[in-house]
């Protein structure tokens, strides 16, 4: 091969690409990738802090943390079922600085889930979900994104669960999975296919491996990038909607003095008076550069300092390693997953097949069903809003309490001890209520308010009271034998081999 | 409007930079300096201060580990003990001193076993606290003297003993377990086997014990047991001092064992786990050889206590049988070396002597290379043979005499 041809591959790999004129190289710029990531202005509404607590710039940059440690734990993580638990005390003990990428891969992971249930609890309250009506936009569909990534993210969470090959790994994989098998006809096969077998084993750590590094991360990469794209694409976070009905109602500017043309059979009068309500202006808008990039690297360096600092402080645990002989008492799920197997204890179809169902098709909805398009990007809508969503938040607490208490002082089977069809106790327990009760107060609200949105806003608070009560109960409440234990109260001591 | 970034903005970013420069600096500062290299280090001044001749260069730096393929262990623990396996550090302290028992080393090759095999502990750990398992998680407790006084403060029980018996189980008594020694006794004099399986052989009344070892701390009922300890090694205690306590209606008799007996019958069975995973060189009294019939192994002392014993013991009997002797070859290869002296006249025309110091052919080979032997020696194997050429001759003469007398 002669030189020439073998410099002519180097060119082509290394790309030197030189403009050759000014029209080139302004073409290169705009075709540029990278310098397109945000936007040239951006709405100083957009911009404040309340518009976002920029809990989505915090979850991509723990979502980058957990892929690089993640990448790193790959090189020193076997996935089998003989050496991974044995490769994490390696990793804990001996590996230099492994002890640091386990906890900060660890803890990222639970703040990511974290980070995704809040983002989507401030895209709600804000109403950050709607179109607009001036210019539709795909918010709408944005959201629909946005519960996809939720459950993506709680899929990449619960693959990794397995991995440690630990007692808590290997019970909580298979309550989760258990939950799974409470679908009707079709549930054995579920569990089947997720665990490769009929047990937990290396196929199912195989399965969950290759999931978790490889297939996982790589989709919930595309949809995040999509779902990002599609912000840019709808004019930055919904708060603008508010800019653009200002320019709408400003009059337009008179041009400048210049000199004049016909714009004949056009538009009227001497030049073209635009007035497009997508574009910023010097009033409303920062440059992006440095306004934004500076906050985007604040926020970055924050969320980078604090997940190390607590890496620093809270150790990843790691129990005996995983012993299907041995169940330990009480087994539990990884902790999104408890306020589901709260309810579970209650009716295993209920809180592990119809409840779940009907939140993830729910969020999924919820733009579609509320169509209102006032108070865009403002948090509970207006004044009423706030009213409603404070009852919400009030009747979830009151009514989740009333179900936990009845679950615990009157147990259905109790009342009911001549009853023995299992159909009928997944029909009526507190998991039901809570769910009737729920939409019921929907209906009360729309037909007193007349607005999908205050009754969204209603029922949406009651959710997230619900869930953080029963998450907390299953969390932390909940000791041997699904007992119920006050936070004061002391477990019975476990016992031990010596 | 060219509008400026806030004063404050910088400042926040200078300090999230900051922060990230410190908790980078307290990872680093954290990863860098482990308690194991203080340990390393002041053994080596200890080791300087002690012997005169050892270099302290050439002490071993770094990460220690013992990996025992065949027990599937990783111990680390002698990167701080360093001195274990080290004579003359009895009196220095801990972790730096000589194991109390240098003589267990003798026959438990520390290469071969490694540490935690028989004092617990996390071997995969290089801190103080999470080797020792004072952890939540901890994978076996360390059987220390402090593990052992939460049961009796002021004479604590050999908690090792445990895993002394995991190989030494078959055993009737073994050196080094009083308490477990004991406890066998006991098993042998009250008849525990009427009742109870133990390793393969027993009554049906009661469970079988041979793996009650392994029975997790979820598989036993502690509802009656009223302790501070509610551990399986404290369950079997007060099993054993009164068995209907702990579970009642049991019909097992009530032996009024003392404290310390109890102690060693708890660790007995606790000691009694499945072994199929072990390798059989780690059982003691498990011969690896073919089985041989009583006249076999007979003739095979005879052999190698006999006037011929020096032909076994160089391995010369694997090819040539010794009439003279009684030693007879499994191979059969070479002649008899009885008659050897007329042989190697008639094959090479030499004297025994004159071949065995220039040997010809394969024996030129095997002498070089696989039974080499002194002058010394070469000289007591022509002795021997020479003796057994005598004895094979006044046999063959008396037999000759009987057989014209009788004629």
């Amino acid at each position: 091969m002669s030189l020439s041809k073998i410099a002519g591959i180097w060119e082509k790999l290394i790309w030197p690409w030189r403009p050759e004129s000014n029209r080139e190289a302004g073409s290169g710029i705009v075709a540029n990738f990278l310098l397109h990531w945000f936007p040239n202005r951006i709405s100083l509404r957009s911009l404040a802090f309340p518009a976002s607590l920029y809990l989505g710039t915090i979850t991509f940059v723990v979502f980058l943390v957990l892929t690089v440690t993640g990448v790193i734990l790959m090189f020193l993580y076997v996935p089998s079922v003989e050496r991974a638990y044995w490769s994490l005390k390696d990793l804990d003990h001996a590996v230099s600085f492994g002890w640091l990428l386990r906890r900060l891969h660890r803890i990222s992971a639970h703040l990511m889930v974290a980070l995704v249930f809040l983002h989507m609890f401030r895209v709600f309250l804000t109403g950050s979900y709607k179109a607009g009506e001036i210019v539709k936009s795909a918010r709408p569909f944005n959201w629909v994104l946005g519960v996809s990534l939720l459950v993506l993210t709680l899929l990449l969470s619960f693959t990794g669960y397995l991995l440690p090959w630990d007692q808590l790994a290997f019970w909580a994989i298979t309550v989760g999975t258990n939950i799974a098998a409470a679908v009707p006809y079709v549930g054995e096969t579920i569990r089947q296919f997720l665990l490769g077998g009929t047990i937990i084993g290396q196929p199912t750590l195989i399965r969950f491996y290759v999931l978790h590094c490889a297939l996982l991360p790589l989709v919930l990469f595309a949809v995040a990038a999509w779902h990002m794209w599609r912000i840019r694409k709808d004019g930055g976070l919904a708060i603008v909607e508010e800019d653009r009905k200002e320019a709408l109602a400003r009059e337009p500017q008179a041009p400048k003095k210049s000199k004049t043309y016909s714009v004949l059979g056009i538009a009227s009068g001497t030049t073209v008076q635009v007035n497009d309500p997508t574009t910023l202006n010097e009033d409303n808008s920062v440059p992006s550069t440095p306004f934004l990039t500076v906050r985007i690297l604040l926020i970055t360096l924050l969320t980078v300092a604090v997940s190390i600092g607590l890496s620093l402080v809270i150790q990843a645990p790691l129990e005996a390693a995983a012993n299907p002989e041995v169940t330990p008492n009480p087994a539990k799920a990884p902790w999104y997953f408890l306020g589901l197997q709260e309810m579970v204890g209650y009716s295993a179809l209920m809180g592990g097949v119809i409840v779940p169902t009907i939140v993830i098709l729910g969020l999924m909805l919820i733009p579609f069903l509320d169509r209102e398009q006032k108070g865009i990007g403002y948090w509970f809508t207006d004044g009423p809003g706030r009213k409603w969503g404070v009852f919400g938040f009030l009747f979830g607490l009151v009514t989740t309490c009333g179900c936990l208490a009845l679950a615990l002082l009157a147990p259905m089977r109790s009342i009911f001890p001549t009853i023995e069809s299992q159909v009928f106790f997944d029909l009526v327990n507190p998991a039901t209520f809570l769910l009737l009760l729920f939409a019921g107060m929907y209906f009360v609200v729309l037909k007193k308010t007349d607005s999908t949105r205050y009754a969204a806003i209603a029922t949406f608070c009651a959710f997230i009271i619900a869930f953080v009560i029963l998450t907390y109960t299953g969390t932390a409440l909940r000791g041997p034998n699904w007992d119920f234990f006050w936070p004061w109260q002391a477990w019975p001591v476990h016992p031990t081999a010596l | 409007m060219m509008k400026k970034i806030s004063q404050r903005e910088i400042l926040l970013v200078l300090f999230a930079a900051v922060a990230i420069l410190a908790v980078g600096i307290a990872a680093i500062v954290y990863d860098t300096a482990p308690e194991w290299k203080y340990y390393q280090s002041e053994f080596g001044a200890i080791v300087a201060e002690t012997f005169a001749d050892v270099d302290p260069a050439t002490l071993p730096s770094g990460v220690q580990q013992i990996w025992v393929e065949k027990l599937d262990r990783v111990d680390r623990c002698t990167t701080c003990h360093l001195g274990v396996t080290w004579r003359g550090l009895e009196d220095v302290e801990q972790p730096w001193t000589t194991h109390p028992i240098p003589e267990i080393f003798d026959n438990h090759p520390i290469e071969d076993f490694g540490c935690t095999v028989c004092h617990g502990g996390q071997g995969f750990a290089l801190a103080e606290y999470d080797a020792h398992g004072f952890v939540k998680h901890w994978e076996e407790p360390l059987l220390s003297d402090i593990a052992g006084s939460e049961y009796d403060p002021r004479n604590p029980p050999p908690l090792y003993e445990v895993q002394c018996n995991f190989c030494h189980r078959y055993e009737r008594s073994t050196d080094g377990t009083p308490y477990i020694n004991q406890a066998k006794e006991f098993v042998r004099t009250k008849g525990c086997k009427i009742c109870h399986v133990i390793n393969g052989d027993g009554g049906k009344l009661g469970p079988d014990l041979t793996r009650e070892g392994d029975k997790h701390a979820e598989g036993f009922d502690f509802s009656n047991l009223v302790s501070e300890q509610m551990t399986v090694f404290n369950w079997h205690i007060k099993h054993f001092q009164s068995p209907p306590t702990i579970v009642p209606g049991s019909i097992m008799p009530e032996m009024n064992f003392q404290s310390h007996e109890a102690q060693g019958l708890a660790m007995l069975v606790m000691s009694w786990r499945d072994d199929e995973d072990l390798p059989r060189a780690y059982l003691p009294g498990v011969e690896l050889k073919d089985e041989m019939t009583p006249e076999e192994v007979e003739r095979d002392r005879r052999m190698r206590e006999g006037d011929g014993a020096f032909f076994v013991e160089h391995n010369c009997f694997v090819c040539h049988s010794i009439k003279a002797y009684d030693i007879q070859s499994p191979t059969d290869k070479g002649p008899d070396l009885s008659l050897a002296p007329d042989d190697v006249r008639a094959r090479f025309n030499k004297t025994v002597e004159e071949f065995l110091f220039d040997p010809t052919g394969t024996m030129k080979i095997i002498l070089e290379s696989q039974i080499v032997l002194t002058d010394e020696e070469k000289w007591q194997a022509i002795e021997k043979i020479m003796k057994a050429y005598d004895i094979v001759k006044n046999r063959a003469a008396e037999a000759e005499a009987a057989a014209a007398s009788g004629s």
